[in-house]
């Protein structure tokens, strides 16, 4: 038998965990949720859920992993069905895979857009071009048909430029390809995000133009801290801190136990995922959050930022403000914003790479370089559809099932299968093995008891989400007799189209509904597959037994 | 900025600072342990 893969150093591993938790949205969604949500006081619901959902979810994941990786299984399916006992559970760990070629499919679209434009600002693009214009790049780059500067098909180009990226780094394995671009990217994107921050708080009033009263980089920085306290009374705030804790985290993918599995059997696993969970609310709270608000408030107005707030600001409003800075700077600038996302989000996409190669690796003896490019294939062809009706909502359904909506689905799963079917003291066992630092023992009570409750709040949540995402005025309307309204996003009205009349086609011609269940049939296809190859690789394990003792 | 908003901002940088560099230091000092040849 070959000797085991590990990572080649501690701080190697840490750097990939936090490069897999630090993504896209600590620089686009965190600030975002904060100033929808209280501002300032935003911060305590997040450090109470970081506390009590992501911390003991991270030490599961990691003692999982490892766990797995000590019996030879590096992805979650057989990891879950050793730990469960049970046959059945193998088929939830499928999750841990479906996830993640789910979630790549569409988060490398989003991570071309980034290399495309740290591209276009590297080749100075948008100097010269208005807020509007550089707005309508945007729309003008997700058509596919159309072109931005003369490069035909470019959304396609640079999606396959960023797959193929993907799979060559994955295919040169776990200490020269994922730890190595750890290594590069976090450092990188450290530093790019510093000088973005350092700009960000040095900015002042010295980006406003003649008659902007309120363009100040210090009034985007109250609007994002200042506290308002009552926010802490409203369920929403709290189901947003949770989510958000949630999907920076990157726990519920599969990724995490996968990582965790090429630990060595005894090596400690507490410190390690404390230092890349704290790593992550660095680069979020310190980094993300002097970015984005500031720099655009900073040029474009307190009240033009409350009005256009979102992930799109991100590609629709920064590359304009850059280009304020002057050519030299705001090439500068722009590379480095864009840069910094990109290496965000590779760190992250390589990590969904990592539970399918080594299921393939480990059930079917495929090598590293055909499990990688299979991986590449399967998330191209998974994946295109995200890029050709980008329009049509493809992208948001993935978004919603496979992001969102799965993650929590599967963190519900093993947080039962460790504290309750695993047991406890197991466990907790697993977690304190070769421990560096010493875990309070009241986790013992929060994982059994506090993290599935905290979880079933967030997926009550998610499942009836209110009109508006207004609790009091729908319980309100429960108690006096006149039903829940269900916010569009609510899962159960998605599910069922609650309140929408079926219709498909519309003289011929596909309607926004025909996309939406289009794409819910594909993932379900791709859930089904994988439990296939579960199956199959199942039935291959029992042939081997048999083989060996026969 | 508003009295309110440099408190809130000034100690969450602080928590956000010290507490990953303090786990990041201990990440950096402490020795690796030897490979178990049973196990790994």
């Amino acid at each position: 038998m070959g000797k085991k893969e590990h990572w080649g150093s501690r701080v190697g591993l840490v750097l990939a965990m936090a490069g897999n938790a630090v993504g896209l949205g600590n620089f686009l969604r965190f600030p975002m949720q904060a100033v929808q949500n209280g501002g300032g006081a935003f911060i305590i619901p997040y450090l109470v859920c970081f506390l009590l959902m992501g911390i003991p979810l991270l030490w599961i994941e990691w003692s999982i992993g490892r766990f797995g990786g000590r019996h030879g299984d590096h992805s979650t399916p057989f990891m879950f069905e050793r730990i469960g006992n049970n046959r059945f559970w193998k088929y939830i760990g499928a999750f841990g895979i479906f996830t993640n070629i789910a979630v790549a499919s569409y988060y490398c679209y989003i991570e071309s857009w980034t290399l495309s434009y740290a591209y276009h600002s590297l080749i100075q693009t948008f100097s010269g071009l208005s807020q509007l214009e550089v707005s309508q790049f945007f729309v003008t780059y997700v058509d596919v048909l159309a072109s931005t500067t003369g490069i035909p098909f470019e959304a396609i180009i640079f999606y396959v430029l960023c797959l193929l990226l993907n799979t060559y780094i994955l295919s040169r394995g776990l200490e020269k390809g994922i730890e190595l671009t750890a290594k590069i990217g976090m450092p990188i994107l450290i530093a790019f995000g510093i000088f973005l921050a350092i700009r960000g708080w040095t900015l002042g009033a010295g980006g406003a133009t003649a008659g902007c009263t309120d363009c100040d980089a210090f009034a985007g920085f109250n609007f994002l801290w200042n506290p308002n306290f009552t926010s802490l009374y409203d369920p929403k705030v709290w189901v947003a801190a949770a989510g958000q804790i949630f999907f920076t985290l990157s726990i519920g993918m599969g990724t995490i136990h996968c990582y965790a599995a090429y630990v060595r059997s005894h090596d400690d696993i507490a410190l390690s995922a404390m230092s890349a969970g704290w790593m992550n609310g660095f680069v979020e709270v310190v980094l993300g959050a002097a970015v984005i608000i500031p720099i655009s408030v900073g040029y474009l107005g307190l009240d033009w930022v409350k009005e256009n707030a979102g992930f799109s600001m991100g590609f629709q409003t920064m590359p304009y403000l850059f280009s304020q800075w002057g050519a030299t700077l705001g090439t500068i600038g722009g590379f480095m914003w864009f840069g910094l996302l990109f290496f965000a989000g590779i760190t992250s996409s390589l990590a969904m790479g990592s539970p399918w190669v080594a299921f393939m690796k480990d059930e079917f003896k495929w090598s590293q370089n055909k499990s990688s490019w299979t991986f590449g294939l399967v998330v191209l062809i998974m994946g295109i559809p995200t890029v050709l009706f980008f329009k049509n909502g493809v992208f948001d359904e993935y978004d919603y099932w496979a992001g969102t909506f799965s993650l929590v689905i599967f963190a519900i799963a093993e947080v039962i299968l460790f504290g309750w079917v695993f047991g406890i003291e197991k466990g907790w066992k697993e977690i304190t093995d070769g421990s560096d630092m010493k875990v309070p023992t009241i986790y013992k009570f929060v994982i059994k008891y506090i993290t599935p409750l905290l979880l079933l709040f967030v997926f009550l949540g998610n499942l009836f989400t209110p009109k508006g995402n207004d609790w009091f005025k729908q319980f309100g309307s429960l108690f006096s007799g006149n039903g829940w309204e269900f916010d569009k996003n609510a899962v159960v009205k998605q599910i069922f189209h609650i309140g929408e009349s079926i219709i498909w086609f519309n003289n011929g011609v596909p309607t926004p509904m025909f996309y939406v269940d289009a794409t819910r049939v594909l993932l379900t296809m791709l859930f089904a597959f994988i439990c296939v190859l579960i199956y199959i690789a199942t039935v291959r394990r029992a042939k081997n037994q048999i083989a060996e003792k026969g | 900025m508003t009295t309110e908003a440099i408190i809130m901002v000034v100690c969450v940088n602080i928590v956000f600072l010290v507490v990953p560099g303090y786990f990041f230091w201990k990440i950096l000092t402490t020795p690796q342990k030897p490979e178990d040849p049973n196990n790994d």
